[in-house]
């Protein structure tokens, strides 16, 4: 007889570590209305290296979910709200991957990429921001006809 | 500004760089400058160094400017450049959009008039500019996350290189000018000195003034400012 891990292990970890999250199915359901969810949130230190091979500091943040509770698994492109609960951290993400198809019966694992508008730079190219280079302070020749 | 009396002209070239792409109306949103990659860059929220704007001397050599033994050092070097411009957007279309802007604000520094000049101070430059002389190549790439896109945060890097040229020289100093030459003629040869007294003559190399020359050790290598004078009197 196989181990249900479904039941006997994940079962049991989910009621004891889940928290309560808001999913957006707007990838695999479109239209869908969102719906509370549970998941294993977890996150954890990485580095991704630069140009010059600066280190930018950032994480991996990975929700897991009980496969049985969910009628339709989450896809690349989903929104996931995770509020503020029992003083962690939560925050908006959306999916970027979806792996770990069943983790030995009943369990997936979602890698999450925080949800942002955009930190970008201020203006999009046009000609008159492009020249305003300001002056490097270099003289120029003066020429007077005399 | 620089001085060019204690910092090198690619340093100056790539600092003057920087000191431009601050002025640039699309760079004013960039929370974070850096010329080294010393300090990490905090890409969660709360850090908020993001977007962030890097110009690096990412590497220098120098050849020879000419035939390498005919004359003082000269040099010919070769400098790359590296911009590294970082943002954040879930949007990866906007991202590469942004990214691509950047890329294009960077290059079109260059239509301006004086875009290959650096104004800096000191003797070793006699107060003119240094110049890039050329942009030999360049290139760039857009990068999104760590190689595994697993990071938490969207970040997209514009990562790009010019590499540009521009000379140098290390003339000699010279302070032991010759002044006088003496001459001994001992004559027929083989010599005899019982027989033949030998005299001396003595050349004073007259000039129209006096060299002088400048305590070495106090003075930065430059030819036009640090090498024996000749003054007219």
């Amino acid at each position: 007889m196989g181990v249900d891990f479904a039941t006997w292990v994940y079962l049991p970890n989910f009621d004891l570590f889940a928290r309560t999250l808001t999913f957006y199915p707007v990838a695999s359901q479109p239209g869908g209305q969102p719906f509370p969810a549970r998941g294993i949130f977890d996150t954890n230190e990485i580095d991704v290296v630069g140009m010059n091979s600066e280190i930018i500091t950032d994480c991996r943040t990975e929700l897991d979910i009980f496969m049985p509770e969910w009628s339709v698994y989450p896809v690349q492109g989903d929104i996931v709200d995770i509020p503020w609960e029992d003083d962690v951290d939560g925050g908006l993400f959306q999916v970027a991957d979806v792996h770990g198809h069943g983790n030995a019966g009943g369990e997936l694992t979602l890698t999450l990429s925080r949800y942002e508008q955009g930190r970008t730079l201020g203006y999009f190219l046009t000609k008159p921001q492009a020249f305003a280079v300001g002056s490097p302070d270099i003289p120029t020749p003066d020429i007077s006809v005399t | 500004m620089l001085s060019a009396d204690i910092n090198s002209c690619s340093f100056i070239i790539r600092d003057g760089i920087l000191d431009r792409l601050k002025q640039v109306p699309t760079f004013q949103s960039v929370k974070r400058w850096a010329s080294t990659p010393m300090l990490r860059v905090q890409s969660q929220i709360e850090a908020n160094q993001i977007p962030y704007c890097a110009v690096y001397l990412i590497e220098e050599s120098m050849g020879p400017d000419g035939d390498a033994n005919h004359t003082e050092p000269r040099f010919l070097h070769t400098v790359k450049l590296g911009f590294s411009v970082i943002i954040t957007s879930t949007d990866d279309t906007a991202a590469e959009r942004n990214l691509d802007s950047a890329h294009w604000t960077i290059m079109n520094l260059l239509t301006n008039e004086r875009w290959s000049k650096f104004p800096a101070s000191g003797v070793w430059n006699n107060g003119e500019p240094i110049r890039i002389e050329g942009v030999t190549r360049g290139s760039r790439k857009h990068v999104f996350g760590n190689r595994s896109i697993n990071n938490e945060t969207p970040l997209a890097e514009l990562q790009m290189d010019l590499t540009v040229t521009h000379r140098t020289s290390f003339p000699p100093i010279i302070p032991d000018t010759l002044n006088r030459v003496h001459v001994t003629v001992a004559y027929p040869w083989p010599y005899d000195p019982n027989t033949q007294e030998s005299f001396t003559v003595q050349y004073d190399l007259e000039v129209l003034g006096a060299f002088t020359a400048n305590d070495y050790s106090t003075l930065p290598p430059d030819w036009n400012n640090a090498k024996p004078v000749l003054t007219v009197s």
